[in-house]
């Protein structure tokens, strides 16, 4: 990587931009730091090997957001095992939280959508091109959360 | 009308919280390149390739006598062990003994072999910030070795004596993990003290900051 290479520049800038909220969307995904972290450096990493396959059609964050999220996706299908030694050595790691019950009510698309809206703070486009859906589909999921997120306020409210 | 926002916003602050700056440019362009084994290695996974290329000319003159099929047969060793993700890499070696690693759908896996001594087993895709494998207190030989995470930028072993030792961190980029391996001896031990259950002290783990991350008696 001698030569001068724009787009790997990009890349760059753009971890060292954005890189927490990268971890942010990657946590929420697989539910803790340490795997958040791997799944943020293999994103990347997979961006960074694939670069030459960008068509610059979309911007090349949402571009690189899709690496993430795939990674971290991939991370979470892993089950957690436990170590076979220091099995004490356990109780420094703290459980990986739980969704509430505004979140536990989404399918896996509509937490997505919420997550690089409220995390990542991505307009429609970019959140449609990052998980390969259309922007109509991005406005009518983040509708279908809002009314299931409002459909448990009111549950509760009702109950109280 | 309910305004959603407060609550959703609490729930996804609980959920993943704040994070500060920073991440590893470095590590990422390491992952990034071709996987290539390190000419270093060769010769410890010499010995590797040849037990490798027995069971291969064994399982291709099975696999022609009982007429199974020879791509089925390739698969099993292309991950085997079973569930590896990864090339096997040598991590620490010896006069007589090494350590290989790999990752598995159930994290780092390793073997130690030893004259005397071996282990083996995968520490999960949940290990600890300081993962302490395994390692021996005798009076003929004392050492230790494990994973740490990728945070820890220092790991330290401070006796109870007061020494301190600063233990080197080796990563393996092949493995595509974070987490960096440690390797170390423990100075030679009093045979009194080794009597009565010897504990030398403590690894101590800190960050780029100089920050506590973990403490572990050893």
């Amino acid at each position: 990587m001698g030569e001068a290479d724009p787009l790997l520049a990009e890349i760059e800038a753009l971890y060292r931009a954005r890189f927490a909220y990268f971890v942010r969307v990657a946590r929420a995904i697989v539910g803790d730091r340490e795997r958040a972290l791997e799944a943020v450096q293999d994103g990347f990493a997979d961006a960074i090997r694939s670069r030459h396959t960008f068509r610059r059609d979309g911007s090349l964050e949402a571009w690189v957001w899709r690496a993430v999220v795939n990674a971290a996706q991939k991370a979470a299908r892993r089950p957690l095992v436990e170590p076979p030694f220091a099995a004490s050595e356990m109780s420094d790691v703290p459980a990986p939280p739980e969704s509430g019950p505004l979140l536990s009510m989404l399918t896996e698309r509509q937490r997505l959508v919420v997550f690089l809206r409220y995390y990542a703070d991505l307009e429609y486009r970019s959140i449609a091109d990052a998980l390969d859906i259309k922007v109509g589909t991005v406005s009518a999921t983040l509708s279908a959360a809002h009314a299931a997120i409002r459909r448990t306020l009111l549950g509760v409210t009702n109950r109280d | 009308v309910i305004d959603l926002e407060p609550a959703l916003i609490e729930e996804l602050e609980a959920l993943s919280p704040p994070e500060p700056d920073g991440g590893d440019w470095q590590d990422v362009l390491l992952r990034s390149e071709p996987r290539r084994m390190p000419r270093g290695r060769r010769r410890t996974l010499g010995a590797l390739a040849v037990g490798v290329l027995g069971v291969l000319g064994l399982g291709t003159a099975a696999s022609a006598a009982f007429g199974w099929k020879v791509s089925l047969f390739w698969a099993w060793v292309n991950s085997y062990p079973p569930g590896r993700t990864s090339p096997i890499v040598s991590v620490f070696s010896g006069p007589d003994w090494s350590l290989v690693a790999w990752m598995s759908h159930k994290g780092i896996c390793i073997s130690y072999g030893a004259p005397g001594a071996a282990g083996n087993g995968c520490e999960g895709t949940h290990p600890a910030t300081i993962d302490l494998w395994g390692g021996e207190v005798s009076l003929k030989q004392s050492f230790m070795y494990g994973t740490v995470s990728g945070q820890v930028d220092k790991l330290v072993l401070r006796l109870d004596s007061g020494r301190s030792t600063s233990i080197p961190l080796r990563a393996e980029p092949a493995l595509h993990t974070r987490r960096r391996f440690f390797y170390s001896t423990i100075p030679a031990v009093p045979a009194r003290v080794f009597q009565a259950q010897w504990a030398p002290g403590n690894l101590l783990a800190y960050d780029r900051q100089g920050r506590l991350l973990s403490r572990r008696r050893v």
